[in-house]
């Protein structure tokens, strides 16, 4: 079995940092580019640091699963085929989309993603702001249908930090637009502007990673609209900076719900069901907030703004 | 523990500190300006939006407000250069006790456990709120 021949996250943290700097200048020269608060940037690489560390904890397991799997694959691809390199390209992104919309639509997932989406910033360094808690959640299972088709594990781990890598440099308000064509094909910094944001029209929208044809062929594509710019964080905001809170905060109101859970279909619901599902609909879903937004789009008040 | 993976860690961590010291610095936070009773109206609207708003108080330190709605209290807290909501019982608000010149409105929310008013030493508590416009011009009503 063939090793990774690099890693791409590794190769590419020097330039991470290297164009967080040069955002943060932006910034500076430039206010409506790029903001920066403190204790929002040492948060958000704090999480990712802690991602790495608590990654490496179970990395061990991931590999395990993933080279044992791939040892009753149905094909021989090789690492050196470039057709092969092109299919684990799409087949990798599109494994990607589904995983990141099991992470926003099911609470047990969303439990460990929602920390990503925690800060009120849009910047290089939220990029950064990634789970401690992902290798538990066993999301990871979704890849090992690439090793069961037969793609070596190494080259798994080498399209996965590929994709990483690619989703950095989006999560920056610097960019506006890119050109149409590239716009309609790639996840842009415009399209996960409106991932991140928590109106009620862009909540649960564009979960691409690479490619943003998944969202358009899924129903799930929203695109930025000049007339409603995005208001970045999750629907209740956190309040504060405490990175145990961030990564943990959700897993400890699930524990919490599940105390008080009365049936066993509350149970799943509390776990498997979307967030914000309560057993008396005292909180509400992205559902729940988009009909209630479309309805006061439609009602003679109009209050919510924009048109639809 | 693999040598590069310590050494990685540590690196990792001594960026973290410069660049968040960059970050204050450098000093490109959001503008958030004291809240006003109408952005303090408008955010409200915004976190809770179908919820009437009967009255509105400001802290003194423009930093976080309190509104009634009906048996509840809507709050509103800065953190960072951002704002939070939250709210909880009007009688929870209402029996905080003041200490220290400060009123601790206690959430039970892990994800954001309390925020922190200023009530002037003679003023009374709960605050008394300046009451909403008529209903035509009411936000989030």
């Amino acid at each position: 079995m063939e090793k990774a021949p690099f890693d791409v996250v590794t190769l590419a943290t020097p330039a991470f940092i290297l164009l967080i700097i040069l955002e943060m200048v932006l910034g500076k020269l430039d206010p409506k580019r790029a903001s920066y608060e403190p204790r929002d940037t040492f948060a958000s690489l704090t999480m990712g640091l802690g991602s790495q560390v608590f990654g490496a904890l179970t990395a061990g397991v991931v590999a395990a699963t993933t080279v044992a799997v791939w040892r009753h694959r149905l094909f021989d691809i090789s690492m050196t085929s470039a057709v092969a390199w092109i299919a684990i390209f799409f087949l990798e992104d599109l494994i990607y989309y589904w995983f990141h919309r099991l992470s926003h639509e099911r609470r047990f997932w969303w439990a460990s993603h929602v920390n990503h989406h925690s800060s009120q910033h849009y910047n290089l360094s939220t990029a950064l702001r990634q789970t401690w808690t992902g290798g538990v959640n066993g999301s990871w299972c979704l890849w090992l249908l690439l090793a069961f088709l037969g793609f070596p594990p190494a080259m798994i781990f080498v399209e996965k930090g590929v994709s990483l890598v690619y989703q950095f440099w989006i999560h920056t308000e610097a960019i506006k637009r890119l050109p149409a064509p590239f716009e309609a094909v790639m996840n842009t910094p415009s399209h996960h502007r409106v991932h991140h944001a928590r109106n009620p029209r862009y909540l649960d929208r564009n979960f691409a990673g690479i490619l943003i044809i998944w969202d358009r062929l899924f129903g799930t594509f929203e695109p930025e609209r000049d007339d409603e710019p995005c208001d970045y964080g999750v629907v209740k905001n956190l309040g504060g900076f405490n990175v145990f809170r961030i990564a943990l905060h959700e897993w400890e109101a699930m524990a919490r719900d599940l105390l008080r859970a009365k049936s066993l279909s509350e149970v799943w619901n509390y776990v498997f069901g979307p967030p914000g599902w309560s057993s008396d609909g005292s909180r509400k879903t992205s559902k729940d907030l988009k009909v209630a937004w479309q309805s006061r789009l439609n009602s003679p008040a109009g209050s919510a703004g924009s048109s639809p | 523990m693999h040598p590069n993976f310590l050494l990685v860690t540590l690196a990792s961590a001594v960026a973290i500190f410069i660049l968040t010291g960059l970050s204050a610095l450098l000093a490109t936070p959001r503008p958030t300006p004291p809240l006003t009773v109408d952005a303090a109206r408008a955010r409200l609207a915004q976190e809770f939006p179908d919820v009437a708003v009967s009255g509105v108080w400001l802290d003194p330190s423009g930093h976080a407000a309190v509104a009634r709605a009906s048996m509840r209290a809507l709050v509103l807290f800065r953190v960072g250069d951002g704002y939070v909501a939250r709210d909880l019982a009007w009688s929870a608000l209402a029996s905080a006790e003041r200490k220290a010149g400060q009123v601790v409105a206690v959430f039970g929310d892990f994800a954001a456990p309390r925020a922190v008013f200023h009530p002037p030493p003679d003023a009374p508590w709960p605050p008394q709120l300046l009451p909403s416009p008529p209903s035509g011009d009411r936000q989030g009503a």
